[in-house]
């Protein structure tokens, strides 16, 4: 079986600086980290290949320093990997990030299984996954929070949906985007990260893509452009409202009432 | 004279300020929040004009019970809470804080960049500029709870787990302001005032005089001890907050190294892993460009004791679980500038562990961030024992935290973790090790189910004091002494260590008006 997982390289703070002319993440001097939610998918993915066989590659997109991620996939036993970096792919909105990745995952063979974690800590879109199914014509179930059982054809799992869980089965290759309770990513071993600094990593650049119009990636290729991120306000500093219980009633029904604005 | 700062009466909210994390609760008819050097002397004043005693506290994270009140007033420092700016000498900088900083306010400060410059100087601000462009800094100390205050930290002379390479947080402040009862306010730089054979110099031309003082071969002091060579500073580290009212420190940081790693071996026996130990403090002089900052234990129970706790807490949960077979393990955390001197050390420690019985799958590593998944675990193995004890006094209310935290010579690191081991087996206890082998200064806790329990738990950790200090040992150690150790403290202190350490209180607050209740 040949399992692939997207990964992705996110600020490990949360706090972050914009460009402000191209309301992009600027990322020189942050420290990086994986995205938290990209564990849980490499770690059902190191449960697959443990149970069925098979080989697992996978995917980033960013620039060069995005191998860390990588490396940190390698030690907890992923097989190959690839980094998807080019001038070209820089600034990439959802859609065409989502398209870079198909498009690499496309030059690397046909994969059963592609997991993806939820969602992003940087972005929180949760649209790379399905767009990627989308641009591969394969079957997505998002949210996977169980996975019960799996073989070379089909996989059934539990997803959560609103209100409660449904059990879906579905059939390979199709993709999976994991929510946090579907395993216990573990850590690695000091072996495995000691050899993961020293492990290849294919790099794709834009010629690499079976697609190699400029126009479909990075900036160019998205139909959304940030306008702004910034940090919310905070709020006033709060006050305290001394007193006994009907005192402290009395005070606050009086701000609440204050603050209401008259009906036109 | 009305006061700025007003006390409140202790109830209601304020009656958490009468306990602290070693679950003992105290008596206290008044609190206040200076929130300025200006509140403070003023309220001080007030009541030490009238004989008053305070009790002064900072995040009450301590486990000895040292900020307790047992009557009186209590002062808390946590509103005094400002960094007040940075300075630099060479490549070194400091940062000047109000003794109510957290050190998780402190280390965020140094991660971001970010400070609160309203007050600042010109000058601080320049440094600031500074600051962020050059490596990136930390204060080294890092004991487990965050919470805690730097000056909190300071009165009880924390350390946490890289003690064994960077000591205590006394050793890290480099400059003190101290309010006394006597209403003297002395600025102590390090290096200016020090210990000799008979006493110490003071500001303002005085002098403390002793009588004759041990050398400074001893590793841990006794409380309120001093010994020819030491700085004045140094005395008000670990005082408990008994001599002055600490209003300002000035904290060493030092230049990150640009890589950590941290790895955690299991192994089927516990005496493979002490076997580790040794070779690993061997091996360090051959491992160039590579420094270790941690040897840590978990014992078995410990392990068990986390994996318990971890289930019902969620921010555990990006924890595995732990080998349910591995009768303990180490924790080695190291560092340094060059990544092939360190993977080649890293290698060197992996055959060891190997040479000692251990199985290349039975680790985990992390290196720069991830390193903060193995500092969840070493809180979470402190936590789960408060957890435990707190399930306990929901019946039996008496109860509080057992401890005995004390450090022996290195030599005897096998004998002590045998003693400890035939000691709870034989007086058949629940409890737990873990803590610093590298330098065989371990934690162990007691979980007592009922009062006769606790009274032979208290028997137990006599022995083990007497046994530590037989061996050259101390008991007198980052946890402080405090009011849960006092009794044992004071049994097995020389009449000598408690005559210096009367001297020393008896000369700043002749009156015993600061923390009564700690130590003497």
């Amino acid at each position: 079986m040949r399992i692939a997982v997207c990964i992705k390289q996110v600020p490990a703070s949360q706090e972050t600086k914009m460009d402000p002319k191209k309301g992009i993440l600027i990322r020189n001097g942050l420290q990086m980290t994986i995205n938290p939610y990209d564990l849980y998918a490499i770690e059902i993915a190191l449960r697959f290949r443990e149970k069925i066989g098979g080989s697992i590659a996978a995917f980033t997109m960013g620039p060069p320093s995005a191998d860390q991620v990588l490396r940190e996939a390698f030690a907890m036993g992923v097989n190959m990997g690839y980094l998807l970096t080019d001038r070209a792919f820089a600034g990439a909105d959802t859609l065409a990030t989502s398209y870079t990745l198909s498009q690499a995952i496309a030059s690397a063979g046909r994969f059963d299984i592609i997991f993806c974690g939820r969602q992003t800590t940087d972005g929180d879109t949760a649209q790379v996954g399905p767009a990627i199914a989308s641009y591969l014509r394969i079957p997505f179930l998002s949210w996977v929070q169980e996975i019960i059982s799996a073989s070379a054809d089909s996989i059934i799992v539990i997803q959560s949906v609103t209100g409660g869980r449904v059990m879906v089965q579905v059939n390979t290759p199709c993709l999976l985007s994991v929510d946090k309770d579907v395993c216990q990513p573990r850590l690695p071993t000091l072996k495995n990260k000691l050899e993961a600094k020293k492990r290849e990593i294919v790099i794709l650049n834009l010629e690499n893509m079976p697609d190699t119009n400029p126009e479909r990636y990075g900036l160019d290729g998205s139909p959304t452009k940030v306008e702004r991120i910034f940090q919310p306000k905070r709020a006033a500093i709060g006050r305290t409202i001394a007193g006994d219980l009907d005192q402290i009633t009395d005070t606050l029904t009086e701000k609440l009432l204050a603050s209401l604005k008259p009906r036109n | 004279m009305e006061l700025k700062v007003q006390s409140k009466e202790i109830q209601g909210r304020y009656e958490e300020y009468l306990r602290d994390e070693s679950r003992l609760i105290g008596q206290g008819e008044s609190i206040s929040f200076p929130t300025s050097l200006g509140e403070l002397e003023e309220l001080t004043a007030a009541f030490w004009r009238k004989g008053q005693p305070m009790t002064v506290q900072g995040a009450r994270t301590g486990v000895s019970g040292s900020a307790v009140p047992c009557g009186g007033h209590v002062l808390s420092m946590e509103k005094m809470n400002t960094i007040l700016g940075l300075a630099n000498f060479g490549s070194e900088f400091t940062m000047e804080v109000e003794p109510g900083v957290r050190l998780a306010q402190i280390n965020e400060a140094i991660a971001t960049g970010i400070f609160i410059t309203d007050k600042w100087t010109n000058e601080s601000k320049a440094v600031m500029k500074r600051f962020k462009k050059a490596g990136r800094q930390v204060f080294p100390p890092d004991p487990t709870e965050a919470n805690a205050t730097i000056g909190g930290m300071f009165a009880c002379n924390a350390q946490g787990i890289n003690v064994y390479r960077y000591g205590n947080t006394g050793s890290h402040v480099r400059e003190l302001d101290v309010l006394l009862v006597s209403g003297e306010h002395w600025k102590l730089p390090r290096n200016q005032y020090i210990f000799d054979r008979y006493g110490c110099p003071l500001p303002g031309g005085r002098r403390i005089e002793t009588g004759p003082l041990p050398d400074g071969s001893l590793r841990y002091r006794t409380g309120l001890g001093a010994y020819e060579g030491m700085d004045l500073v140094d005395l008000f580290a670990g005082s408990e907050g008994m001599l002055g009212i600490v209003t300002r420190l000035v904290l060493q940081l030092r230049q990150e190294a640009l890589e950590r790693w941290g790895v955690l071996f299991f192994f089927d026996h516990l005496e493979n892993a002490v076997k580790f130990v040794r070779q690993t403090i061997a091996l360090e002089w051959k491992l160039p460009g590579a420094n270790i900052s941690a040897i840590e234990l978990f014992h078995q129970n410990s392990l068990h004791l986390i994996q318990e706790y971890k289930s019902k807490v969620t921010r555990l949960q990006e924890i595995p679980d732990l080998p349910p077979d591995a009768q303990g393990a180490i924790y080695i955390e190291m560092e340094g500038d060059s990544s092939q001197l360190l993977e080649e050390a890293l290698m060197t420690l992996l055959e060891a562990f190997v040479g000692c019985g251990g199985r290349e799958d039975d680790t985990w590593a992390a290196t720069g961030g991830e390193i903060e998944k193995f500092k969840l675990l070493c809180h979470a193995a402190t936590e789960s024992v408060n957890a435990r004890i707190d399930e306990i006094r929901l019946n039996q209310p008496t109860i509080t935290k057992l401890c005995a935290d004390f450090s022996a010579p290195m030599g005897r690191l096998e004998e002590t973790l045998a003693m400890y081991l035939e000691g709870m087996e034989k007086s058949s206890f629940e409890g737990t090790i873990l803590g610093h082998v590298g330098c065989n200064h371990l934690h162990v806790d007691l979980l007592p189910q009922n009062h006769e329990e606790y009274e032979r738990g208290q028997e137990l950790i006599f022995h083990w004091a007497e046994q530590t200090i037989a061996w050259g040992g101390s008991v007198v150690t980052e946890k402080g002494i405090g009011k849960i150790r006092r009794s044992l403290f004071l049994a097995l202190a020389t009449p000598r260590q408690l005559e210096i350490a009367r001297t020393i209180k008896n000369f700043f607050d002749p009156m015993g008006l600061l923390n009564p209740g700690n130590m003497l």
